[in-house]
């Protein structure tokens, strides 16, 4: 996973991360912080003739109340691996769906074969798209290579934006 | 659980849903509360002999009637947290007179018919406290239900 300038991004990219912007000043609007978003990427090199293909991401922060949603489904793996594989699996696969849902605002990015990009279908609510991009990372799960792990890979980039940026406590 | 849902679907939010009053805290008998409004009208002016409006009126806030049903075992709670908020003593006394203002926090943390979860939506209002009732007679539909009234002062904002 890396993390990328604006500046270098395609045009798909740059709108995606224009209107998530947006969308999270309006979200956030009156709150104390008014945090940005990002965009991560992580290289697809199975794609036959492009070694630089890319599937890009773009990751909007946490509000409190998601974050405390999150940190329950976590503690809800944690009890599941009591309770057996099956559990497990299901608790870890609710978490990674949550965590996308939340946190995952856009996705596309890869080339088409006539040479334009591809980027995730129109959502069914447009002020809200981030199911859409949850489900469409789903539907690539079924898909060998480094695409079948993006669902992870983009899910634990939301998660890292929970420990970002590190907060150290101290006294005098 | 009648909540509005921005999602196509038949997507549900069950124990997920929580409700925080600004005087309760988490309340914790809660099983359901009629949707708050988020539409204000604003009434046209119009002035003689023109065709259309020169201007719109103050947002007017046609709110509605809020019925809020939490568990019977949880409705002395509901009014202890109300009395010790504005230093009532008296057990009887009646506090729906009393223009009681409370600010809501409606948590819901959906699921979609698959199952997967839909992103939290968090919504915030006010509203007057118009006093409750409890059926613990034949004619109640439910005994262990309460329903407390309130009257929506503000629009419900996404927090």
């Amino acid at each position: 996973m890396q993390k990328l300038e604006i500046k270098d991004l395609p045009d798909v990219v740059t709108a995606a991360y224009t209107t998530a912007e947006a969308w999270v000043q309006e979200r956030f609007r009156g709150r104390r912080v008014a945090p940005r978003p990002f965009v991560v990427s992580m290289p697809i090199p199975d794609i036959e003739g492009d070694a630089d293909a890319r599937l890009f991401a773009v990751i909007v922060p946490l509000s409190g109340e998601a974050r405390a949603r999150v940190s329950k489904a976590v503690t809800a793996t944690q009890v599941a691996k009591d309770r057996g594989v099956e559990a497990l699996e299901a608790a870890g696969d609710q978490l990674m769906s949550l965590l996308l849902v939340e946190g995952c605002y856009w996705v596309g990015g890869l080339a088409r074969p006539d040479g334009t990009l591809d980027q995730m279908p129109q959502p069914r609510d447009p002020r809200d798209p981030r199911p859409a991009a949850r489900d469409y990372l789903k539907d690539l799960r079924g898909e060998p290579g480094a695409l079948g792990m993006a669902y992870d890979q983009f899910a634990a980039a939301v998660l890292q934006t929970m420990e970002a940026p590190e907060v150290r406590l101290g006294k005098l | 659980m009648s909540l509005e849902q921005n999602y196509d679907g038949t997507e549900h939010s069950p124990s997920g849903t929580t409700l925080e009053t600004d005087l309760h805290g988490k309340v914790t008998g809660f099983i359901s509360i009629t949707p708050p409004q988020s539409k204000v009208t604003r009434k046209p002016v119009k002035v003689g002999g023109s065709a259309y409006p020169v201007a719109f009126g103050q947002p007017d806030g046609d709110l509605p009637e809020l019925t809020l049903v939490v568990r019977k075992s949880y409705l002395w709670q509901w009014e202890e947290g109300i009395r010790s908020a504005l230093g009532v003593g008296d057990p009887n006394a009646r506090l729906e007179l009393k223009d009681v203002s409370l600010t809501f926090t409606l948590t819901s943390a959906p699921f979609d018919e698959d199952g997967s979860p839909l992103p939290t939506r968090v919504r915030e209002f006010t509203a007057l406290y118009n006093g409750n009732e409890s059926g613990s007679d034949r004619k109640s539909g439910d005994p262990l239900e309460a329903t407390i009234h309130l009257q929506q002062t503000s629009p419900a904002t996404e927090k």
